[in-house]
């Protein structure tokens, strides 16, 4: 009995530490989609954790406050690969999710988070996803 | 963990004011162009990619952990045709002289890292020459003062400088104000790997022994950027050759024309 207690009270704190690792966000007033504000900083993501339902448009805003260009791509571990071992290209916002974001700028790009699973986040320039320049959203169902 | 408040932006908006590095200084010594900026982190860093220099992924977080000491940077740039035209061959070394004023020396060790995978090595020599034995933090190996060494740093002289060393470095162009005599002369070997170095070396050459945490990296400034005072400081030379590219070292630019100065 203790020990399930003890099983319940874990699970209930791991879900408290899920959710404060979460961007929290709110639907735009114009067009009701959801916004969510991501700064980077010293070649990280802040937040990197996401969680959303699937079908969720979600308008992302990068804040770049680095003094070096970054990228905010956002797709499967195929797409991370194959935009870090491909040679690189500015990303101009035409593809959903994927965009490059120059020093001290600000950027959007809207994705649609369709099926449950995970969907990766990285930067792509040359040393700063292995740098850990990174994130996830966990899609629910 | 609650995403950052922003105003309302316009599109294409920038994510931080725009507070551009000021250049100081201009020189040109054999193939090196050198440029001395004054600035914060993000200033100095947007200076060096509009002007070419590739920045590291740790480079914003190295140039933030300085700005917060001192806003006075310096680019070098090597400029590999003109290294050529004067027969420089790959080896060679270009010393470079600073002055600088302050009542506070401190030299840069952390930004020999730069750019470096954790496991690399990082292997520098450190000279000083001062008044009297100065006080270190962190405190070297082999130092005397009570305390944990540091992992890396490594005292190998400590002692009263050489007549012939004074004279030897009395005869370089520009160095003449060195005293004939008198002088400490410390010698200290970097030989760490790049994630154990998170430090620089304070130097307290007033005799109190208090070498500042904050110079050494240890602790974090408790207000706005420390600006270089007024004193002249005529006490201490840095080195020369390794240690003045320790303090060159803060940006690396890459030319069409050939690889950069580090």
């Amino acid at each position: 009995m203790e020990m399930l207690r003890a099983r319940r009270v874990a699970a209930a704190a791991a879900l408290v530490l899920l959710l404060a690792g979460c961007a929290a966000s709110r639907a735009d007033p114009l067009d009701g989609l959801r916004t969510v504000h991501v700064t980077i900083r010293w070649t990280r993501f802040h937040p990197s954790l996401f969680s959303f339902p699937d079908g969720t448009t979600v308008r992302f805003v990068i804040h770049n406050t680095d003094p070096i260009e970054h990228e905010f791509i956002l797709g499967s571990k195929r797409v991370q690969d194959r935009v870090e071992h491909t040679a690189h290209l500015s990303h101009d916002g035409s593809v959903p999710g994927q965009i490059t974001v120059p020093p001290g700028a600000v950027r959007r790009t809207t994705y649609t988070f369709g099926t449950p699973g995970t969907v990766l986040l990285g930067c792509h320039l040359p040393g700063h996803y292995a740098y850990g320049m990174r994130g996830s959203v966990l899609v629910s169902g | 963990m609650n995403p950052p408040r922003f105003e309302p932006l316009a599109a294409g908006g920038a994510a931080v004011p725009e507070r551009a590095a000021i250049v100081l200084q201009r020189k040109k010594i054999d193939a090196l162009n050198i440029t001395i900026l004054k600035g914060g982190g993000f200033g100095v860093g947007k200076w060096a990619t509009d002007h070419g220099f590739r920045l590291t992924p740790d480079a914003p977080a190295v140039l933030d952990f300085y700005a917060k000491r001192s806003p006075i940077f310096m680019a070098v740039e090597f400029d590999s045709k003109r290294a050529r035209a004067r027969g420089e061959r790959v080896g060679d070394s270009i010393p470079v002289h600073l002055v600088i004023p302050t009542s506070r020396p401190w030299v840069p060790l952390r930004i020999l890292a730069l750019g470096t995978k954790p496991t690399h090595a990082v292997d520098a020599d450190v000279f000083l020459l001062n008044d009297q034995a100065p006080a270190l933090l962190p405190i070297p190996r082999g130092a005397p003062w009570i305390g944990p060494a540091a992992r890396g740093l490594n005292l190998r002289v400590s002692e009263p400088a050489s007549p012939e060393l004074l004279g030897d470095l009395r005869a370089d162009r520009g160095m003449d104000w060195l005293p004939k005599s008198g002088m400490w002369l410390t010698y200290l070997q970097v030989r760490a790997t790049a994630s154990q170095l998170r430090y620089d070396l304070a130097v307290d050459p007033s005799g109190r022994g208090r070498p500042s945490p904050v110079d050494a990296g240890l602790a974090p400034p408790a207000h706005a950027a420390v600006t270089a005072s007024g004193h002249s400081l005529w006490g201490l030379w840095v080195g020369v050759g390794i240690l003045a590219m320790a303090a060159v070292a803060v940006l690396a630019r890459e030319r069409r024309a050939g690889r950069m100065a580090v």
